[in-house]
């Protein structure tokens, strides 16, 4: 249980336990009314001392709006900080260029890391993180450009290890998962590169990052996250991105895939398996409780069955009437779930 | 938070440049091939504009792999770019079964990254000349308002006087074979199969050559023209009247066969 789930159970069972009381199905003295709320607020204080956690439901949504805004304006630093090296850099001399590009991601590191130390929200940390994985990204790309390298996809492990290191160290999921996206689009054009493609060619090997994409998501199950409470669900949730999409272009473009079969032949197997892999994602996640998994299933579950239903009745129907059978389709979805949610609480 | 992700996270910034400072000197403590290039080489592209201060060089080169045939001249590829030889570069050349599927088939397969050589000016430009100007006899629609003698006059003044003349998946075998580095440039680049219906039924087209952008360093970049300049004037009394070029770049290739602009001078 992390510092705010344990204050969000507080306050919980503050509100239980005074509808209880109301309702006559609990009966406390004054004193032992008042020895639980003090319990509660003492222990509420001390989370929000030691962790500043939010222990009441405005500084909940306070608290929403400051990531977001804190995300924002990370992507905002990150732009303003490649328009500037865009605007300025070639008017600098080589060794001013050089010694620029390798300090920003050191001096932003830095900087992100005395931000943690001083604020235990890590609101700014977050947000000079981003900046500090966009100044690594900033300095191999121009590092590049000046120097005229051949372009490779070893820099995409680069940024990947950067993103992951600085995401563990600061807790910042959002690093944290610009890291793995990086790894994952090293993998998948590593995998050709090794074998004499072009490795910008990513079209070109799906199955690579669609591989890539669900061992990442299992990656949870290997290592211990005790510490780091939303990791899991990011890599989840990058995994099974890559994993669902990778799917869902092979369904289109058949003639990509490594598997030995004529295209559309391959394109059928893609449709098929990516409806039952959706599927069978959403009740994995049901049955753990795994909100991310439900969720992404859920929503490439409906763009699978989607796609599907264009390629089977768009051509020979009128459209209001192909509409009428989307909105019906949806309609049966709904009532399978209730009564797959019935049948939950049954058991 | 752990000191050691902390410690990592820096590692990765310091082996990374490490790394590229590396690879940089080894390109340039050992040159592959050394050329004094001009405008009709060398593109100026984005010099100076509001938003980017960097100023590149575009390589301009004359590509016979996506040219021959198309105008009726001949109707064989390059030699060096053949199915033989794109079997020797690890393409797949088996044609798709059905021969309607053949344009399909090949346009999707991706390309390969090999090393192509670049001659400078020599029997190749005089080659790719003659090959263009049967062209423009060839076809009436091609030459424009100019007659064939004029357009052919053009090409030959304004050309790039860079001709594509071979591909290996090494380096070192074009070396062997095209020794003279003032004359023969040796740069990364892409190919891909194309097929037909008719012969030639497969062959290999130059798709890019990679690192064609070439930086150029802050104190070089004065050099440069900062206005435009057509390469020629075409006066219907007096007729064609070629412009000067404008500037000289002396273009280096490193033993990573990546270039950069050593110098740059006004003409």
């Amino acid at each position: 249980v992390t510092p705010q789930q344990r204050a969000d159970q507080l306050r919980i069972f503050q509100r239980e336990l005074e509808t209880a009381v109301q309702a006559g199905a609990l009966a406390l003295t004054s004193e032992q009314q008042l020895s639980v709320d003090a319990y509660v607020e003492s222990s509420l204080r001390n989370l929000a001392g030691l962790h500043d956690v939010d222990t009441t439901e405005p500084e909940k949504q306070l608290s929403l709006g400051m990531r977001i805004v804190s995300a924002l304006g990370g992507l905002a630093l990150c732009i303003a900080l490649a328009l500037f090296l865009n605007r300025y850099m070639g008017y600098w001399p080589a060794f001013v260029q050089v010694a620029t590009l390798v300090a920003l991601p050191l001096f932003f590191t830095g900087a992100a890391h005395f931000a943690a130390v001083r604020e235990q929200t890590k609101y700014f940390a977050a947000l000079l993180s981003l900046v500090a994985f966009a100044a690594f990204v900033a300095n191999l790309a121009l590092l590049g450009d000046i120097f005229n390298l051949a372009p490779t996809p070893n820099a995409l492990a680069m940024w990947g290890l950067f993103g992951v290191a600085l995401g563990y160290h600061l807790g910042v999921r959002l690093v944290l998962a610009f890291g793995l996206t990086s790894l994952l689009g090293w993998i998948a054009s590593a995998t050709g590169w090794w074998s004499g493609l072009w490795w910008l060619e990513l079209g070109h090997q799906p199955e690579d990052l669609l591989l890539a994409g669900l061992a990442l998501a299992f990656v949870p199950r290997l290592l211990n996250h005790e510490r780091y409470p939303g990791f899991p669900a990011t890599y989840r949730l990058v995994g099974m991105l890559a994993f669902f999409w990778g799917q869902l272009y092979l369904s289109f473009s058949g003639d990509t895939s490594h598997l030995p079969w004529v295209a559309s032949a391959v394109e059928y197997f893609y449709r098929f398996a990516g409806v039952a892999t959706s599927a069978i994602a959403v009740w994995i996640g049901i049955r753990n409780r795994l909100n991310e998994v439900v969720n992404t299933a859920t929503a490439f579950f409906a763009i699978f069955l989607f796609f599907r239903l264009i390629d089977w009745w768009w051509n020979w129907m009128p459209k209001y009437l192909f509409f009428l059978l989307v909105g019906l389709v949806a309609l049966a979805l709904v009532a399978a779930f209730k009564r797959i949610r019935s049948g939950m609480r049954t058991a | 938070m752990k000191l050691p992700w902390l410690l990592a996270a820096l590692g990765v910034v310091a082996v990374s440049n490490a790394f590229v400072f590396t690879h940089v000197g080894r390109n340039r403590s050992s040159p592959d091939s050394r050329m004094s290039l001009g405008d009709r080489e060398l593109e100026n592209v984005y010099a100076n504009t509001a938003e980017d201060s960097r100023v590149h060089l575009r390589l301009r080169w004359n590509n016979p792999t996506i040219e021959f045939g198309y105008l009726g001249t001949t109707n064989d590829p390059p030699a060096w770019a053949n199915e033989d030889r794109m079997k020797q570069l690890g393409f797949d050349t088996r044609l798709p079964p059905e021969p309607s599927d053949t344009l399909q088939h090949f346009y999707r397969m991706p390309p390969r990254e090999v090393f192509v050589a670049l001659e400078l000016g020599g029997p190749s430009f005089e080659e790719w000349l003659r090959n263009r100007d049967a062209k423009f006899r060839a076809q009436p629609a091609y030459q424009g308002r100019m007659s064939p003698e004029e357009n052919l006059e053009v090409e030959r003044n304004t050309s790039s006087r860079l001709v594509a003349i071979d591909l290996a998946s090494g380096p070192a075998e074009l070396r062997r074979k095209y020794p003279d580095g003032s004359k023969v440039m040796i740069l990364r680049g892409l190919v891909h199969l194309a097929g037909n219906t008719e012969k030639p039924r497969v062959y290999g087209q130059i798709q890019r050559v990679l690192n064609d952008q070439i930086y150029v360093p802050h104190d070089l970049s004065d050099a440069l023209p900062r206005d435009y300049s057509p390469f020629y004037v075409r006066d219907p009394q007096t007729g064609l009247k070629f412009n000067e070029p404008r500037f000289v770049a002396d273009v280096v290739v490193g033993g990573n066969f990546e270039p950069w602009v050593a110098d740059l001078r006004k003409r």
